[in-house]
């Protein structure tokens, strides 16, 4: 049981380094606990915000980081390498993201906004409602889409916006079901003709909860576009079909790629030998091995890392060292939460992981929230940290492999 | 720590995320059922704290996507299973149908005496209308022939290599209704040099424990362990569900967790699992061409195991197969819930995204692990479903004509 690559966790950034090695001929195999994040992932791509809206481009802010961050160890032409390669891919893929240079303001289910460097296509802004007269639907006993705090949002941002409950497809209730219902339907210009003619005199957009599909969005939206209706779409809470649908089409294309997956496994062991990891067991001391490692486990939040009761932090699956000055005190929760996201595996420029002023292993490289120094909730950067390491992870181990 | 401790235990860990929900195929395929979130962790509350009853747990295929699913290793469809198992032991009833498939080795007993006539019954659509009325069994669930005693005597007469011995646990599916895959399994496993024995023809209490009849699982898991106990190591098994069974579930509902029990659930085996750890080398040097395009669907039991997918490993060795792997989590049948005449609809809507992916891509046959997924899914789809051996058998025979035919 033998791969190119091993894999562990299949967040984005593993998702991404997976998809990069497969369609260079690698052989890639994953492990993962359980579903990914993105199931919670309101489906934009965040790339930077310290504040607002911008049409600065968000990584002009790069030189203001810590040097450890890893947009800055990486380097800006990296990082945009990335973004280019995964946008291209995710357009192949029928996931379209409408990156515009700077971040524009997504809306968010709770009224408020999201600095999103590239929102989905179709994904609701402020600055495509705020000239329009606008309705808000939500779905007849749909718990996961406060559509009064958005109305809210909306009023007080001076949008003039009215609320509107619809009955969903094969009227279900719960997201997913419904966004699978809305894939299923028969006929959905009779559907949308059925909104348009309830919509109040005068209505000219309507703010959708992002449940239109999970595969057919881009045909419903252009079906209702047909029949007058111009929609956009609001991510729900979690469960969010927004994230869920990119997070399934990346599977899909690693599993027709001969991308292997392990699911709800946790690295139990590994095995190492000359500067080296060799491979890993599972729960049931299976061993794979493999020539190079790519650790995407996560940060404390998703069980990549965990917290001593000391409040020190360990990186359970490669033994890792982990930079930490001082413990978590989570009497300091503004701090804690910081330093919860900070605190991580220190790397070099190529991300191996960094103890005693060098690299622990020649063949591991390390990834997303389980990097140390950057804070994906305070910056709003997750997707792009993970995006860019995700690559870079996967360049760094084929450069290994070509050496080796 | 018992098995019903560490279960309950785990549901102070839900996050109340919803993932669950949203892979839950029985909860997509039907608003009927809350789905895991609410008839597991969120609702075990109340049925601890006030004996809250209400009956979703039976609704619950079993099929363990959501515990799969789950970020935080919460044991969902086992603590729906203890639901379950507690509302049978209240008194809540079972249909008879699922009593009577809760033991297939006696109905597998009874049909052997007579199989052509049990085979004319089953085949008789009046007679499947009575089953219907008067047991609850589905009248266009899937059936399976019976071939009873088949295996047994093929292997009586075989011919086999001197070899190490490994032991073959077979399963009622081996025993009554699909010799042939126990067949392709002795082949493959003769083709390594290693020689089969298969000690025991008993049942492995899946049905029983799945729909919760606990009480009487308890005596046949205690009998096939006592006969499994002095067996030859490793055990190997062509069921990804029986293997669960034995591996994990014995412990974990029955609390059958030491002595033989515990050797035998660390002595058994997946055939893919054991041929792709510890032959998969010499396998690749005798598989031949097998120009067929095949769709692998790994059954949802294969992901209580939580080992990848061996099988679909095996079979991309095979020179000139050519392979689509399944983006459906389940078939819909979901060991026997689907037989069930309430809930046949339920298996044939879960069943839609597989069905579907068979239809657009027209594969000459179908491949996956588990037997009542091939049954369902064959008839569901008209196309051929077979077991990964059966595929490598004929890749080491290099003649897949005779594999087609030998069926017939």
């Amino acid at each position: 049981m033998r791969s190119d690559v091993i894999i562990v966790g299949a967040e984005l950034d593993g998702l991404v380094a997976a998809l990069r090695l497969l369609e260079q001929g690698y052989s890639v195999r994953i492990f993962c606990r359980g579903a990914s994040s993105l199931h919670s992932a309101p489906g934009g791509i965040h790339l930077l915000s310290p504040k607002g809206a911008s049409q600065e481009p968000p990584l002009a802010g790069v030189e203001a980081l810590d040097p450890r961050h890893p947009y800055r160890l990486m380097g800006l032409p990296g990082v945009e390498q990335a973004l280019a390669w995964f946008f291209r891919t995710c357009e192949a893929l029928g996931q379209s993201y409408c990156p515009n240079g700077g971040n524009s303001l997504a809306l968010t289910p709770a009224g408020m906004t999201l600095p999103t460097f590239a929102p989905f296509r179709h994904q609701a802004s402020l600055a495509a409602v705020q000239a329009a007269r606008v309705a808000v639907a939500s779905f007849r006993d749909h718990r996961d889409f406060p559509a009064g705090l958005l109305l809210q949002g909306l009023q007080k941002a001076g949008v003039s916006a009215t609320g509107i409950e619809l009955e969903a497809p094969e009227g279900r209730s719960e997201s997913v079901a419904i966004a699978r219902a809305f894939d299923r339907l028969t006929d959905p210009k009779a559907y949308f003709r059925g909104v348009k003619d309830r919509l109040a005199a005068g209505s000219e957009l309507v703010l959708f909860p992002a449940l239109l599909g999970l595969e057919k969005q881009e045909t419903l939206i252009g079906d209702a576009a047909g029949q007058g209706l111009v929609c956009l779409e609001v991510p729900t809470l979690p469960p969010s079909v927004a994230g869920m649908r990119l997070a399934f089409a990346l599977e899909r294309r690693i599993l027709q790629s001969n991308g292997l997956f392990h699911r709800g496994v946790t690295v139990a062991g590994r095995r190492n030998g000359d500067g080296r990891v060799i491979g890993v067991t599972d729960q049931r001391d299976r061993f794979y091995a493999a020539k190079a490692f790519i650790l995407a486990s996560g940060g404390v939040l998703m069980g990549g890392l965990e917290v001593e009761a000391d409040g020190m932090v360990l990186e359970p699956t490669f033994d890792l060292p982990v930079a930490q000055t001082a413990p978590l005190d989570a009497l300091q929760v503004d701090q804690a939460l910081d330093a919860l996201h900070r605190t991580g595996v220190e790397v070099d420029e190529s991300l191996r992981p960094q103890g005693k002023g060098q690299h622990t292993h020649d063949n591991l490289f390390v990834t997303g929230t389980t990097l140390g120094h950057w804070n994906p909730m305070g910056e709003a950067s997750g997707e792009g940290v993970s995006i860019a390491t995700g690559w870079a992870a996967a360049e760094a181990a084929r450069r290994y492999l070509e050496a080796s | 720590m018992s098995g019903a401790v560490k279960v309950l235990e785990s549901m102070d860990r839900c996050t109340k995320c919803g993932i669950c929900q949203a892979h839950c195929p029985v909860a997509t395929a039907t608003e009927a059922f809350p789905g895991p979130k609410y008839t597991g962790p969120q609702g075990q509350r109340f049925r601890v704290i006030e004996q809250f009853t209400e009956t979703s747990p039976m609704l619950c295929s079993g099929c363990g996507i959501c515990t799969s699913v789950c970020p935080n290793d919460v044991k969902i469809s086992d603590i729906i299973a203890f639901a379950k198992a507690a509302m049978l032991a209240d008194g809540a009833k079972l249909p008879l149908g699922q009593k009577v498939m809760n033991r297939p080795e006696g109905v597998g007993r009874i049909a052997a005496v007579a199989p052509t006539l049990a085979n004319g019954l089953l085949g008789n659509r009046a007679l499947r209308g009575l089953a219907e009325a008067f047991l609850g069994l589905h009248r266009d669930a899937p059936l399976p022939r019976f071939h009873g005693g088949r295996f047994r005597r093929w292997l009586a007469r075989h011919q086999q290599p001197d070899g190490p011995v490994v032991s073959y646990f077979t399963g009622c599916a081996i025993e009554h209704y699909d010799p042939f895959v126990g067949i392709a399994a002795v082949r493959v496993l003769n083709s390594l040099g290693l020689r089969v024995s298969a000690p025991t023809k008993a049942c492995c209490a899946l049905p029983m424990l799945s729909s919760g009849e606990w009480g009487a699982a308890r005596g046949r898991a205690e009998a096939l362990v006592a006969s499994l106990a002095g067996a030859e190591r490793p055990i190997v098994s062509t069921s990804t569900s029986c293997s669960l069974t034995l591996r994990e579930k014995y412990a974990t509902y029955l609390s059958m967790t030491e002595g033989a029990a515990a050797e035998v659930a660390d002595a058994i085996v997946d055939i893919c699992e054991f041929l792709l750890a510890a032959h998969s080398d010499a396998l690749e040097a005798s598989l031949t061409a097998l120009p067929l395009r095949v769709l692998y669907h790994g059954p949802c039991q294969l992901r209580g195991h939580a080992m990848g997918q061996p099988a679909l490993e095996l079979l991309r060795l095979i020179p000139e197969l050519a392979l689509e792997v399944s983006e459906a989590s389940c078939c819909g049948i979901a060991g026997t819930y689907g037989y069930d005449k309430d809930k046949h609809a339920i298996a044939m809507a879960v069943g839609d995204t597989l069905f579907k992916q068979i239809n657009r891509g027209s594969p000459d046959v179908v491949v996956t692990d588990s037997e009542t997924c091939r049954w369902h899914t064959e008839q569901a789809t008209q196309v051929p479903c077979r077991h990964p051996v059966e595929l490598l058998a004929a890749s080491i025979d290099g003649n897949f004509e005779a594999w087609r035919s030998e069926r017939s």
